[in-house]
């Protein structure tokens, strides 16, 4: 049975779009940080 | 994708994902805290290779207490 409800967390389409987008670009933005951390890491002291 | 924020909460999980991330982040410095190579409070690696340690053996009659 389709739920006539469209969201089940009551947030509109053009909401979960556009929070999807600042979601994908702070998640790649945070995941520089990592990135780095282990390329210094690596430099500093190789773990293979 | 975005459809996913019509079933999960967004608040929840930003918070849900903080409270992961940052305890990740918690246990894997302990982790490398706990390991010889990767600790960086007392660095073993910087005690010179050639440097001597004198072991003090206590003898027999010298009280630990």
């Amino acid at each position: 049975m389709a739920s006539d409800k469209e969201s089940l967390t009551g947030i509109s389409h053009e909401e979960a779009q556009e929070f999807h987008r600042y979601f994908v670009k702070s998640a790649i933005l945070m995941s520089l940080f990592p990135f780095l951390a282990h390329i210094s890491m690596w430099l500093y002291q190789p773990w293979l | 994708m975005w459809r996913v924020w019509l079933l999960f909460d967004p608040r929840r999980v930003l918070v849900g994902l903080a409270v992961f991330l940052f305890t990740l982040a918690v246990l894997i410095h302990f982790i490398l805290l706990s390991s010889e190579k990767y600790n960086w409070l007392d660095n073993a690696a910087l005690w010179e290779p050639g440097s001597q340690i004198e072991l003090l053996y206590p003898d027999q009659n010298t009280a630990l207490v």
